[in-house]
C-alpha cells in the first residue's frame, strides 16, 4: 500500500524535472534565435518601432500598396525582388511589371490569402504601419513564425515620409539614390517655402478640408494627426481643425460655418480623379455645387470666391512633395503665377514611374 | 365608487401627470437645444429672440436656425417617436421584450440597400443624392415583407417571426460583408458613417416629409392598441375569445411598425437603442395598458432622441458624436437603473 504514494512523489519529481529541461531547451532555442536574428549587417526599424534585422538585401518581397512600390520604383530597387502584389496593382499601364506577379491579396486593406503568401515564398512584407483598416500587428504574428519579416511603413504622412524611404534605401543598399531624392524634395520644399515664407499667420488661408465619409453624414473633416494638416500647413495654410484629436472627426456644420473658410478643400478618393482617370460622369462638380448649397454656406468666403476643390488620392502619397506647388498655388495663386506646377507632377510620372501624366488630379469648382 | 375604482382613477391621474410632465420638459428640451450650437453667432438669448420675433436675423442665423437646427430637433422629435411606438408595437405582438424595430430585419434591410448604393452604385431611384436613402427604406420593407410571409409559411406564431428574422437578417448581413470585402476603403468609411445613424442628414421639407408619414401611422397604432392588449394579455388564445385575429394583428402591427421604422432610419442611418428602452421605461410610468404605452413611448423616444442628439453635438463642440452612439452611452446606465430601482415593484 506503501509503493503508491511513494511512486506518486518520484513520478512527481520525474515530471518536474521533466518541464525543467524542456524549459531550458526552450529558452536556449530561443535565445539562439534571437542571437540570429540579431546578427544581420542591415539593422532597420519600421514606423511601429520593430526593429529588423538581415544579413543581406532580401531577395524576395510582397508588397500590398502602391505607395511601397512607388518608393520601390523612386529608389531605383530592381522590381524583380517584388514577387507578391495585391489587386491594386490592376492598372497595367502604370505598373506593366506585376501583370505576371502573383496576387497575394485582393487590395492593400483585404485579408491576406496565406497560401498565395506562402507560394510567393517572400522574405519580406511591406505593410501600412498605422492605417486603422490594417490591423499590422495580427499580420506580424502570423507572418514572423513562418519566417516572413513584416516591414510597417506608411508612406503617406509628410512627417514621416524621408524616414520610411531611408528604412527602404537603407534595406537594399540605395543610400545615394535616397539622397539623390531627397535633394530633389529640398528644392521643391524651398521653392515654395521661398514664396510664403513671407506670410504672416494670420494671413494664411483658412483652409477645411473634407472626409470622403462627408457624402453620407454630417461634415467629416481632416484633423490633427491627418497628413493632409502637414500638408496645408506647407503649402502656406492653416487647416481650422488642425486642434482636434484624431486623424478625422464629425463636426456640427454650423462649425464650418463657424470658421468661415478661405478654402473648401475634400479628398478625392472617391472620385474618379487621379491617374488615368478624367471624372467623365462630372460628379465633383456636382458634389461641390451640393455642398454650396448646404443652408449657409453661400455666405462662407471659399464659397463666395469659388475656392473649392477636389484633390486627388495621389496628393496623400509620396507624390506628396512634388505635388506641394500645386496645392501651394491652388492656396496663393498671385504667389506662383509664374511657376508652372504641372511640371512637378510631370516630372514625377516620368521620372519616377517612366509614363506621361494623364488623368485630372485636382477638380476645381465651376460656378455654372 | 368602490376603492378599487378610486384608486383605479387616482393612479390614471397620477400617470398621466407623470407623461404631461415628461412632455412638458420635452418640448422645453428641445426650445433649449434650438439655442445650442457651435455658431459664435447665435447664442441662447439671441436664438429665443429671434423664434419669438424680437431680434431680426441675419441671414446666415436664419439658416443656422431654420435649415439646420430646426430640422435635427424635429427629426430628433418624430424620430423618437416613431422608433418607440415601433418599439412597444413588435414588443406587444411579439409577446417579446427584448425585440425593438430593428430586430425583423429592418436594420439588416437597409443596411443591405445602403450597401448597394454606395458599393456597387445600384439605386431604385434614378437620383444619386437619394439614393442611399431610397434603396434603405425600400430594401428595408422588402426584407420585413419576405419575413413576414416566411413566417405566416411556418406557422403564425411570434417565434416563427423572430426565428425567420434572425436567418434572414444573417443572409442579409452575409451579403452586405461580401460587398464590405471587395469595397474600396472609401467605399467603407461611407457604409460605416451611415451606419453610425444621425440627424443632420435630412433637409427640412424631408423632415417635414417623415413628418407627415409618422403622424398618419401613429393613429393606426393607437386604433390596434386594444387589440395588442388583448394579444400581450393572454396570448393568442386569450386574443381570439375576445374577438381578436392574432395571425391578422400581428401582420398587421409588423407592417406598421416596418414603415414607421423605415420612414426614420433610410434618413438617420441606424439608431437602435430607442425603439428597445423607451417602450419599457414607457411601462415603468404607466403600466403595460398599450392605450396609454404607445402615446407614453412616444413623449420618452422623442425625449430620449432630443437630449442624446443635443448632448452628442455639445459635449465636445464642435465634434459630434453620432446620436446612436450617444443614446447607447447615456441610456443604457439610464436604463439599467431604472430596471433595477423597479425590481421586485408593482410594475
Amino acid at each position: 500500500m506503501d509503493l503508491i504514494p511513494m511512486n506518486i512523489s518520484k513520478l512527481a519529481v520525474f515530471q518536474a524535472a521533466l518541464i525543467l529541461f524542456c524549459s531550458f531547451g526552450v529558452y536556449q532555442y530561443s535565445v539562439q534565435e534571437e542571437n540570429d536574428a540579431d546578427g544581420g549587417a542591415i539593422i532597420i526599424i519600421d514606423s511601429n518601432g520593430v526593429e529588423h534585422s538581415f544579413v543581406e538585401s532580401p531577395t524576395r518581397v510582397a508588397i500590398t500598396n502602391t505607395y511601397a512600390a512607388t518608393v520601390i520604383r523612386m529608389l531605383d530597387v530592381e522590381s524583380d525582388v517584388i514577387v507578391g502584389v495585391s489587386g491594386d496593382f490592376y492598372d497595367s499601364s502604370l505598373w506593366p511589371e506585376f501583370i505576371d506577379t502573383p496576387i497575394i491579396q485582393q487590395s492593400a486593406h483585404s485579408e491576406i490569402d496565406f497560401e498565395a503568401l506562402l507560394d510567393a515564398r517572400p522574405e519580406v512584407y511591406i505593410v501600412f504601419a498605422t492605417n486603422g483598416m490594417v490591423d499590422t500587428n495580427a499580420i506580424r504574428e502570423k507572418l514572423e513564425p513562418v519566417g516572413i519579416r513584416v516591414l510597417a511603413l506608411d508612406f503617406y504622412k509628410y512627417d514621416n515620409l524621408r524616414y520610411e524611404i531611408n528604412v527602404i534605401a537603407k534595406l537594399f543598399s540605395k543610400e545615394k539614390e535616397a539622397n539623390d531624392l531627397f535633394v530633389e524634395f529640398d528644392e521643391i520644399e524651398s521653392l515654395v517655402e521661398d514664396r510664403i515664407g513671407g506670410i504672416s499667420e494670420t494671413s494664411r488661408p483658412r483652409v477645411v478640408m473634407e472626409h470622403h465619409a462627408s457624402l453620407t453624414r454630417d461634415p467629416v473633416v481632416l484633423t490633427g494627426t491627418s497628413q493632409w494638416t502637414d500638408m496645408i500647413e506647407k503649402a502656406g495654410g492653416k487647416n481650422i481643425f488642425a486642434d482636434l484629436p484624431g486623424h478625422t472627426t464629425h463636426v456640427d456644420m454650423e462649425a464650418i460655418l463657424d470658421g468661415n473658410p478661405d478654402v473648401l478643400m475634400f479628398d478625392g478618393i472617391t472620385f474618379d480623379i487621379g491617374f488615368n482617370a478624367f471624372d467623365e460622369g462630372n460628379d465633383c462638380q456636382t458634389h461641390m455645387n451640393f455642398i454650396a448649397e448646404r443652408p449657409g454656406f453661400d455666405e462662407v468666403k471659399a464659397v463666395q470666391s469659388d475656392s473649392m476643390m477636389i484633390m486627388s488620392g495621389e496628393f496623400a502619397g509620396p507624390m506628396m512633395i512634388h505635388g506641394l506647388p500645386t496645392l501651394a498655388k491652388l492656396l496663393h495663386p498671385s504667389l506662383f503665377e509664374d511657376i508652372d506646377t504641372e511640371y512637378y507632377l510631370d516630372n514625377y510620372f516620368i521620372k519616377y514611374h517612366d509614363i506621361d501624366r494623364v488623368g485630372k488630379f485636382v477638380c476645381e469648382f465651376e460656378r455654372v | 365608487m368602490d376603492s378599487i375604482s378610486e384608486k383605479h382613477i387616482e393612479n390614471g391621474k397620477t400617470q398621466f401627470l407623470m407623461v404631461l410632465i415628461l412632455g412638458i420638459i420635452t418640448v422645453f428640451l428641445s426650445l433649449f437645444a434650438m439655442g445650442q450650437g457651435s455658431s459664435s453667432n447665435l447664442d441662447m438669448m439671441s436664438t429665443i429672440n429671434i423664434i419669438l420675433g424680437l431680434e431680426a436675423a441675419t441671414e446666415l442665423q436664419s439658416d443656422i436656425i431654420w435649415k439646420l437646427r430646426f430640422p435635427r430637433i424635429l427629426m430628433a422629435i418624430i424620430g423618437g417617436a416613431a422608433l418607440a411606438v415601433a418599439g412597444s408595437l413588435m414588443q406587444g405582438c411579439l409577446g417579446n421584450p427584448l425585440v425593438s424595430p430593428l430586430t425583423l430585419g429592418v436594420a439588416s434591410g437597409a443596411a443591405l440597400g445602403a450597401a448597394f448604393a454606395i458599393v456597387l452604385g445600384v439605386s431604385v431611384l434614378p437620383y444619386s443624392n437619394l439614393a442611399i436613402v431610397a434603396n434603405a427604406f425600400i430594401f428595408s420593407l422588402i426584407v420585413v415583407a419576405i419575413i413576414i410571409q416566411l413566417g405566416s409559411l411556418r406557422s403564425i406564431s411570434a417565434e416563427s417571426y423572430i426565428l425567420v428574422g434572425i436567418a434572414i437578417t444573417f443572409i442579409s448581413g452575409a451579403v452586405v460583408s461580401t460587398m464590405q470585402y471587395f469595397a474600396t476603403d472609401a467605399q467603407l468609411s461611407q457604409l460605416a458613417h451611415w451606419s453610425f445613424g444621425s440627424l443632420s442628414r435630412p433637409d427640412l421639407i424631408q423632415v417635414l416629409w417623415i413628418s407627415i408619414a409618422v403622424l398618419v401611422l401613429m393613429p393606426t397604432a393607437m386604433k390596434w392598441s386594444w387589440d395588442l392588449n388583448a394579444l400581450s394579455i393572454g396570448g393568442d388564445e386569450f386574443a381570439i375569445s375576445t374577438g381578436v385575429n392574432p395571425a391578422e394583428t400581428r401582420r398587421n402591427m409588423l407592417i406598421l411598425s416596418a414603415f414607421m421604422t423605415s420612414v426614420v432610419i433610410a434618413f438617420t442611418g441606424l439608431i437602435g437603442f430607442v425603439g428597445l428602452a423607451a417602450p419599457h421605461m414607457s411601462r415603468l410610468i404607466i403600466g403595460n395598458d398599450y392605450r396609454k404605452l404607445i402615446p407614453c413611448s412616444a413623449i420618452f423616444g422623442a425625449f430620449l432622441m432630443v437630449f442624446a442628439d443635443t448632448l452628442g453635438r455639445t459635449l465636445f463642440a464642435p465634434i459630434v458624436i453620432p446620436v446612436g452612439i450617444m443614446l447607447s452611452i447615456i441610456g443604457g446606465p439610464f436604463f439599467m437603473y431604472l430596471l433595477l430601482a423597479n425590481r421586485g415593484g408593482k410594475k
